[in-house]
C-alpha cells in the first residue's frame, strides 16, 4: 500500500472545503442542507478513511504519524467539527451568516487539525496549527455585522499571531541545535551532557510551549479566552474550544512521548506550574462570574488545567487518562456551547444569567442537554466528566503529584458551585422572556441527542473505551 | 517514491549559541538610542505651542476629523492584488528550478489551477466590482 494513503483523509476535507467554495460560487445562495448534507458527508467520508487505514510507521518522508492514538484523535477532531456544523448550520442560517465561508473554513480548519494531529515534523506541526488558526480567526469573525465578534476575532488574532512567531522562532532554534526538523529525532538528540544542543533545545522548546499555550489558553497565556468565547458565534465558539484544543493536545501528546528522559526532567516542573496555574485561574474567576458565555471560557481554561495534568502523568501511566478526557471535554463543551447557541434570540447570544431564568420548562430539550454539559464539566457522577476526572487524578497521584491533584480537586470544587448557579436558574428561575429562541430544527435536534446521550452513556458505562485505550 | 529522502543522519549545525555577540549587538542598540535621546532632549529649542500638543503633529494645523470614510473596495483590491502577486514568488522559483519531469509539472499545474478557482471564486462572488453600492 502507497504512503500517499495516509493523506486520503486531509486530500478528502481539501476537496470537500473547495467543493463548499465552489458551490457557494455555482449557485450563489445554495440551500442550508445541501452546505450541511455535503459537508457531513465529507467529513464522514475521511472518518471512514481514518477508520480503515492500518496503523504505521512515520509516512510520507517521516512527515506524518499514524499510529492508535492519532487515529483516536483525528476520529475526535472530526466527530467535534461534525457535531459543531450540526449545531451551526439553523444557528447560521437563521442569522443569515450560512454563507459557503461558514461550511468550507471549518472542513479547510479540520484538515489543519488532522495534519496537526499527526505532525511527525516540525514544517507539519506548523502548517496545520497556522491552517487551522487561519480558519479560525476567519469563523470567530464571521457575524460580522456585530461589534462583539469583530472585537473577539481582533482579540484572537493579535495574540495569536505573537504566539505563532513565538512558535516558528521556537522550532527554528531546535533545527539549529539538532540539525533536524524530524520531531521525534530532533527532541532526543537534544541530550543534557551536550550543552551546545540542550540549551538551545530546551530555548526552542519553551518557545514552542509558549505558543502552543496560547492556543491552548494556558495559565498566563489566557487572558484572550473569555473575551474571544463571549463574542464569537456560540457554534464557532463550540468549535474552537473542541477541536482546536484536541488538536493540539494530540501534538503535545507526542512530543512528550518522543522526549528523552532528561528533557523531561527539565520540562516536569513548567508543566506542574502551568497545571496548577491553569486550574486556578480557570476556576476562581469562574466563581464570581455572572456572564455564562464568559463562565464556559473559565471553565474551559480549567479543563485544559486538568488534560494538562492527565498529560503531566503520562510518562506514569500512559496515554489512557489524557486520551479519556479529551473525549469527555469534547463532548462536554460542544453540548455546552451547542445548546447556548440554540437557547439564544436571534437577536444576540444569551450570556447573562438572567436571561437563562426558567428555560428549563420553557426549552426543556436544549436546556437539558446544558445541563449535563454542565453538570459533567462539575465532575458529577453518572456522567463523562466524573469518570474523566476520576482517572485522571487517580493517574496523577499514581505519578507522585498529590499536591497538584489536590489543587485540581479545590478547583473543581470551586468551579461546580458557579455552575450550580446556572442550573439554578435555569430550573428554579422565574422566566423572563418566553418564547424568545427559535426551535432549534431537526439537524441540532441529531447533535443534542448525540452529544446528550453520550455523555450519560459514557459516564454509567465507560468501560469500553476506557479499555480501548488501555 | 519520488520525493528524496531526507537524511536524517543527525549532524550538529555549525551554529554556537555564544553570550558576546549579542551583548556586543545590545550595547551597540542601547548606545545609539541613548545617544539619539539624550542629543534630542539636549540640542532642541523645545518651544512648546498649542499646534505641537495636537496628535500626529508635523508642523500642519490638522483640518478636518480624522475619522474618514474610505471606500472599503480599494483593501479589497489591494489584498487580492497582494494574493495573487504572492504566487508569482513560488512560480518563479519553480520555473528557476524546473527539472522538466511530468511530476514537477503537474504539480505546478495543480497549484497555478487552484489559483484559477480563487480567481473564479473572487469574480463570481463580485470581488471585482469596482465603486460604491453596485454588490448586494
Amino acid at each position: 500500500m502507497s504512503d500517499w494513503f495516509y493523506l486520503l483523509p486531509q486530500a478528502i476535507l481539501c476537496a470537500g472545503g473547495l467543493a463548499a467554495l465552489g458551490l457557494g460560487a455555482v449557485l450563489l445562495r445554495p440551500a442550508p442542507g445541501l452546505q450541511l448534507g455535503g459537508a457531513l458527508l465529507f467529513l464522514a467520508a475521511a472518518g471512514a478513511i481514518v477508520l480503515a487505514l492500518p496503523a504505521a510507521g512515520p509516512v510520507l518522508d517521516d512527515m506524518l504519524a499514524f499510529d492508535g492514538i492519532v487515529r483516536f484523535y483525528q476520529l475526535l477532531i472530526l466527530g467535534s467539527a461534525g457535531l459543531s456544523l450540526l449545531f451551526a448550520s439553523r444557528y447560521a442560517s437563521l442569522r443569515g451568516l450560512a454563507g459557503d465561508e461558514l461550511y468550507a473554513l471549518v472542513l479547510f480548519a479540520t484538515l489543519g487539525m488532522l495534519l496537526l494531529a499527526g505532525a511527525a515534523n516540525w514544517v507539519i506541526f506548523v502548517l496545520g496549527l497556522e491552517l487551522f488558526t487561519l480558519c479560525l480567526y476567519v469563523l470567530i469573525a464571521l457575524d460580522r455585522g456585530r461589534r462583539t465578534s469583530l472585537e473577539a476575532a481582533l482579540k484572537y488574532f493579535v495574540p495569536g499571531a505573537a504566539a505563532a512567531g513565538c512558535l516558528i522562532f521556537g522550532v527554528a532554534l531546535i533545527y539549529a541545535a539538532t540539525g533536524s526538523l524530524d520531531l521525534a529525532s530532533s527532541l532526543a538528540s537534544t541530550a543534557a551532557g551536550d550543552v551546545a544542543s540542550f540549551g538551545p533545545g530546551l530555548a526552542g522548546l519553551a518557545l514552542i510551549l509558549l505558543g502552543v499555550g496560547f492556543k491552548l489558553a494556558l495559565a498566563p497565556f489566557h487572558l484572550w479566552a473569555p473575551d474571544v468565547y463571549q463574542g464569537a458565534p456560540a457554534p464557532v465558539a463550540a468549535f474552537l474550544a473542541t477541536g482546536s484544543k484536541v488538536a493540539v493536545y494530540a501534538a503535545l501528546l507526542r512530543l512528550v512521548a518522543a522526549l528523552p528522559a532528561d528533557a523531561w526532567q527539565a520540562l516536569a516542573p513548567v508543566f506542574w506550574l502551568l497545571s496548577a496555574a491553569t486550574l486556578l485561574a480557570g476556576s476562581l474567576p469562574a466563581l464570581t462570574q455572572t456572564r455564562v458565555k464568559r463562565l464556559l471560557a473559565y471553565s474551559s481554561v480549567a479543563q485544559m488545567g486538568y488534560l494538562l495534568l492527565a498529560l503531566l502523568a503520562y510518562p506514569a501511566a500512559g496515554p489512557a487518562p489524557v486520551m479519556f478526557y479529551a473525549a469527555a471535554y469534547v463532548l462536554m463543551d460542544l453540548g455546552a456551547f451547542g445548546s447556548l447557541g440554540l437557547l439564544s434570540p436571534v437577536s444576540g447570544d444569551l450570556d447573562a444569567l438572567e436571561g437563562f431564568a426558567g428555560l428549563g420548562r420553557t426549552r426543556p430539550w436544549p436546556a437539558a442537554v446544558l445541563a449535563v454539559s454542565l453538570l459533567s464539566l462539575a465532575g458529577l457522577p453518572l456522567t463523562m466528566g466524573f469518570v474523566g476526572k476520576f482517572v485522571v487524578f487517580v493517574a496523577v497521584v499514581r505519578a507522585g503529584y498529590p499536591v497538584l491533584a489536590g489543587i485540581g480537586i479545590l478547583g473543581a470544587v470551586v468551579a461546580a458551585g458557579a455552575y450550580l448557579r446556572v442550573l439554578g436558574a435555569l430550573y428554579f428561575g422565574r422566566p423572563v422572556h418566553a418564547g424568545q429562541g427559535q426551535p432549534p430544527g431537526p439537524a441540532a435536534y441529531v447533535a443534542l441527542g448525540l452529544v446528550g446521550a453520550l455523555i450519560v452513556l459514557l459516564g454509567i458505562v465507560p468501560g469500553p473505551l476506557l479499555g480501548l485505550l488501555r | 517514491m519520488e520525493m528524496q529522502s531526507v537524511d536524517h543522519a543527525l549532524q550538529s549545525s555549525p551554529w554556537e549559541p555564544g553570550i558576546f555577540g549579542l551583548a556586543v549587538f545590545g550595547a551597540v542598540v542601547l548606545g545609539l538610542l541613548g545617544g539619539l535621546l539624550f542629543l534630542s532632549a539636549r540640542l532642541t529649542p523645545g518651544r512648546d505651542s498649542a499646534v505641537k500638543q495636537t496628535p500626529y503633529e508635523c508642523g500642519l494645523v490638522p483640518a478636518g476629523s480624522a475619522r474618514l470614510r474610505h471606500p472599503a473596495g480599494f483593501y479589497l483590491v489591494a489584498m487580492f492584488f497582494l494574493l495573487f502577486d504572492v504566487e508569482a514568488v513560488y512560480i518563479f522559483s519553480w520555473a528557476v528550478a524546473f527539472d522538466a519531469s511530468p511530476a514537477s509539472f503537474w504539480r505546478m499545474a495543480f497549484f497555478i489551477l487552484m489559483l484559477l478557482a480563487g480567481l473564479a471564486y473572487v469574480w463570481r462572488k463580485g470581488g471585482l466590482e469596482w465603486g460604491l453600492g453596485k454588490r448586494g
